[in-house]
């Protein structure tokens, strides 16, 4: 059966409304490096959207938030990749929760497959605790872009697993069960 | 710069950048190089970072990695995400990868082994050369006696642990 194509039901992004005035606060990584985002970039985590909007509701000046579990070098790379989309449209990334054909745009392609896997892997990871929609999907769909048609050697060569021989046995998996 | 990398260079330093030079797939890159090398003391990861650093215009080769922080794996990946990257695989995933996934790694096959079949009729053929298992019109053919042998010793076994009935008549045929 042809894959199906979901290009032609893609929401299209909205018309760019007029920008208001960039609001930017600090952000700060578990190694202590500390960036600059615009609020609305930051707004595309539900995670930090939640935060933030704790602050706005209780009135309180929000200066820097701290993200525990992102070191700062991938915390560079989610904010860029946020800063890229804070215009999309929202109803894009919710209509593309549970997708499982993604379309990656040119620009997220490029993104992400410029970087080695393991950074790709911490990007994904860090995607995943701050819950931004579009950059999981996006992430997972290049990653399985790259295991795609590979026979077991090549999953193993492409994502730097033992062979069976080298790998660590433990008490409760054994190859033989 | 990695010993590895530096002895690779030194048989021929142009080699590397040819490959990326190439414009194909990283992958498909990595296996030449290694065939033209001769050796794969160079692994994947190893390849890649250097290959991404000529690609992005750096070419520093006394860069030295072993300051980096340990990178992240596969496994190390939480399960939704991991089950998200499978799904992209393609619509029938599921079937495409669940028995390339079980020989992997351990990881790979705990979340293949959670996959819950769909089909819906399993044969059995032995041949004098062959064991040959069908799975509704999937067919898979071990030639590999040892790996045939062990296979169909685990089959009751993982039939059970599906909760299939082994309705003998039915679903197995011995020929």
């Amino acid at each position: 059966m042809a894959p199906k194509k979901n290009s032609a039901k893609r929401p299209q992004p909205s018309t760019p409304k007029p920008s208001a005035p960039a609001r930017i606060v600090k952000v700060q990584s578990s190694d202590g490096h500390i960036l600059q985002a615009d609020v609305r970039a930051l707004l595309l985590s539900s995670t930090l959207a939640a935060t933030i909007k704790g602050y706005d509701d209780e009135n309180k000046p929000l200066e820097k938030l701290e993200v525990n579990n992102v070191v700062g070098f991938t915390l560079k790379l989610v904010l860029e990749w946020c800063e890229k989309h804070k215009e999309d449209d929202p109803a894009i990334a919710q209509a593309e929760k549970d997708k499982k054909n993604i379309f990656i745009p040119s620009w997220d392609r490029h993104f992400l497959t410029k970087l080695p896997m393991g950074n790709l892997f911490d990007l994904i990871t860090a995607a995943y605790h701050l819950d931004i929609t579009g950059l999981i999907n996006y992430g997972c769909k290049t990653v399985a872009n790259s295991a795609k048609g590979k026979s077991t050697e090549e999953m193993r060569e492409l994502f730097g697993i033992p062979e069976p021989w080298e790998q660590p046995s433990t008490s409760t998996a054994t190859w033989d069960d | 710069m990695s010993s590895k990398l530096d002895e690779a260079c030194l048989k021929d330093p142009k080699i590397i950048y040819y490959e990326f030079r190439s414009g194909l797939p990283i992958f498909e890159c990595y296996k030449n190089f290694c065939n033209r090398m001769e050796l794969d003391s160079i692994n994947f990861i190893e390849f890649e970072f250097w290959f991404q650093r000529f690609s992005a215009g750096n070419f520093d080769l006394d860069y030295d990695r072993s300051k980096d922080p340990k990178y992240r794996t596969i496994t190390d990946m939480p399960v939704d995400v991991f089950q998200k990257i499978c799904e992209n695989l393609g619509e029938d995933y599921q079937e495409d990868y669940r028995f390339v996934f079980r020989h992997v790694c351990k990881s790979f096959r705990a979340l293949a082994d959670s996959w819950i079949p769909t089909f819906t009729e399993i044969s059995i053929k032995s041949k004098s050369d062959a064991i040959i298992v069908k799975f509704d019109d999937e067919e898979i053919e071990y030639t590999d006696g040892n790996r045939a042998i062990k296979h169909w010793n685990q089959f009751p076994a993982i039939l059970e642990k599906l909760n299939w009935a082994l309705k003998e008549d039915a679903m197995c045929s011995f020929n």
